[in-house]
């Protein structure tokens, strides 16, 4: 599974988005598409267990989860591998 | 059946609530220990239903809040807070034992399972049921952490070591303790008694929850939950009650009950010491029963307090955990200045009324006006405030349709409207709210441009909202009304034409005060905005409820709370 594909199954199963995460937009604000602040955090949580990182203090803002793009740069960065 | 009282030591009481089974006997013992903030807040009314039913298994269960949260004595954020949750659930097992209850269990919800399983290695406990639990404090402080900055925004950690998660605060050093504490196979092993844990079926990837879920231990029991999302993680007035859930912890219970029952004699205390007022008298606090609904209600005085009353109220369905503990700070503080305060719950809310799978909110529904009119017939104040947080200020200041008040403070109040809604309709609001639509975009675009007088005709026959409308009551001659108004509630205001309401209001002779804030959420969970609009609705009562016998304004001195 990619990189992508598992942050795709962390979104459908935590982000409440009104559609499945793969047909979302990479670039698409998630909050307009029905994530909401707790499940934004459980995205975090489920990313960090998904790919055994952890998202620093600075990085756990609005942004960070607003976009499957934002939140793939940030996991890329945290990764030890890249993709 | 259900009993209010005060528990633990005198110095440092504990609100509890004990759920007896019928007859005055009970099989067991179940002491529920909640989690900590807005977990608390969602989760309240799930807690009571755990009690029934546990009561009607002919098992005893007791709520209680921990020192600093809720109703009980101390501060949420002192530094040694950890040790006194540890102590409430100490004193709330011997409760139960002195009660009568010959075996007790534990129960901890979401993070109150960290301090359950904690003081499950400690006491004596015959079992152990941690319900979607937290099984990392580290995890749970980042989430907790994560969700403020996302949902909140704004500075968490503070000079004084106080650190503000989402409706709490911490201490550094309570927050370094919880930090430290996980739960493992290992961990609930040693513990020697039989555990179920609930899980959230979501949650399975989480490598924590998965070596519970597989553990391969005879004491530990694993089950697979879904209920929990729905409760907790929407908007109370769209919370569903996890009914299959619940059913499975509480059956797990009951097959571990011994068959016998013994016969319960608790002690009931509805009278509390809860601080010093600076003149040296005792604040106390006395827990009543109002009405024909049995409204709960805790009337906070001091030897030096008058017959006025300001009574508070709590925000949307809550209760007073969480933000909505401002009413308690405020009770106590006011009583250590002489004034008598009352909060209580209405209909459907927190301790009033049994809990019942489906119930539909009271928000903005005349029940709670008459619940409040109630309150008043009980406690018959010669002067009167009205002080209440978006819909309990929406309350307050419907009573003064009848019940006129020196003073109304409304904090966050978005709703205008005086005709009340229908039981539940609220909840059909506020699905729909979030859904754009075409009339709602038409009816916004027309009222931006009708003329006021066409506004001030269809606002009167409740078409849309207009503070005007609400204002009206509250704001007659020798009356102050305040509205506090957060950023995004300022908003709101002015797009209802709140300013041109308050002056057309102030030009009929009306005291109308307006106090904005820079910055702080609708519903008190950042911290400052709980310590602005805390001091400037005790600056208004100072200013506008003069104590009897008393020409100057009255000292601004602190009460010491227990």
């Amino acid at each position: 599974m990619s990189r992508l594909d598992t942050i795709h199954g962390v979104l459908d199963t935590h982000g409440k988005l009104g559609s499945a995460a793969a047909t979302v937009p990479a670039g698409a604000d998630l909050f307009a598409h029905g994530m909401t602040s707790h499940a934004s955090v459980n995205v975090m949580l489920a990313l960090e267990d998904a790919f055994e990182i952890e998202f620093p203090d600075e990085l756990l803002t609005k942004a960070t989860f607003g976009t499957i793009e934002a939140i793939a740069a940030a996991v890329d960065a945290l990764s030890p591998v890249a993709a | 059946m259900m009993v209010d009282t005060w528990l633990g030591d005198p110095e440092t009481p504990l609100l509890g609530f004990l759920h007896l089974p019928d007859g005055g006997v009970a099989r067991s013992g179940v002491v529920i220990c909640p989690p900590f903030g807005f977990d608390q807040v969602q989760a309240y009314r799930a807690m009571r239903f755990v009690g029934q039913e546990l009561a009607g298994r002919g098992i005893a269960a007791l709520r209680f809040d921990y020192l600093g949260e809720g109703d009980s004595s101390g501060s949420t954020a002192a530094s040694d807070a950890a040790e006194g949750w540890m102590a409430s659930i100490r004193h709330a097992i011997q409760y139960l034992r002195d009660s009568g209850v010959q075996q007790v269990a534990l129960l901890g919800l979401g993070s109150g399972s960290l301090v359950a399983a904690e003081a499950a290695a400690t006491e004596d406990v015959a079992s152990l049921v941690l319900w979607d639990p937290e099984l990392s404090g580290r995890r749970f402080i980042r989430k907790q952490r994560s969700l403020y900055e996302l949902a909140v925004g704004g500075t968490q950690d503070q000079a004084d070591d106080s650190n503000a998660l989402v409706a709490f605060s911490l201490h550094s050093t309570a927050m370094e303790w919880l930090k430290v504490r996980e739960t493992t196979v290992a961990s609930l092993t040693a513990l020697g008694i039989e555990t179920l844990v609930l899980g959230r079926s979501a949650y399975a990837a989480n490598p924590a929850l998965g070596r519970l879920a597989a553990a391969e231990v005879d004491s530990i029991h694993f089950r697979s939950i879904d209920g929990q999302e729905g409760l907790l993680e929407v908007p109370g007035e769209l919370a569903v009650l996890p009914v299959d859930d619940i059913g499975a912890l509480v059956d797990w219970l009951d097959q571990r009950a011994p068959a016998v029952a013994s016969a319960l004699t608790p002690v009931i205390t509805p009278e509390a010491v809860v601080g010093t007022a600076p003149d040296g008298g005792d604040i106390v606090e006395r827990l009543h029963r109002v009405g024909e609904h049995d409204l709960f209600a805790i009337e906070t005085t001091s030897a030096a307090a008058d017959d006025n009353l300001v009574v508070l109220q709590p925000g949307a369905s809550e209760h007073r955990v969480g933000p909505s503990r401002f009413q308690v700070l405020a009770a106590r503080e006011l009583a250590g200045r002489g004034r008598r305060a009352v909060r209580f719950d209405r209909r459907i809310t927190g301790d009033t009324t049994e809990v019942v799978p489906g119930e539909p909110t009271l928000m903005f529904a005349q029940e709670w006006v008459d619940d409040t009119h109630a309150l008043l017939a009980r406690f018959a104040p010669t002067g009167l405030a009205m002080v209440g947080l978006c819909a309990g200020g929406w309350v307050g200041a419907r009573v003064a349709e009848q019940h006129p008040a020196l003073l109304t403070v409304l904090m966050s109040p978005n709703y205008y409207k005086t005709t009340p809604l229908k039981p539940g309709h609220y909840s059909v609001l506020a699905a729909e709210a979030g859904k754009e639509s075409r009339l709602r975009a038409l009816k916004g675009a027309v009222k931006k441009h009708i003329p006021g007088w066409l506004w001030r005709v269809m606002s009167r026959l409740q078409l849309f909202h207009d503070p005007a409308v609400l204002l009206a009551a509250p704001s007659r001659p020798g009356s102050t009304v305040a509205v506090l108004l957060t950023p995004a509630d300022a908003v709101n205001f002015a797009v209802r034409r709140g300013p041109e309401a308050v002056d057309r209001l102030t030009r009929r002779g009306a005291d109308v005060r307006i106090i904005n804030y820079s910055v702080g959420d609708h519903s008190l969970y950042g911290e400052q905005i709980r310590h602005e609009m805390m001091d400037d609705l005790l600056a208004l009562v100072e200013e506008t409820m003069p104590r009897a016998g008393s020409g100057a304004a009255a000292t601004m001195t602190s009460a010491t709370l227990a």
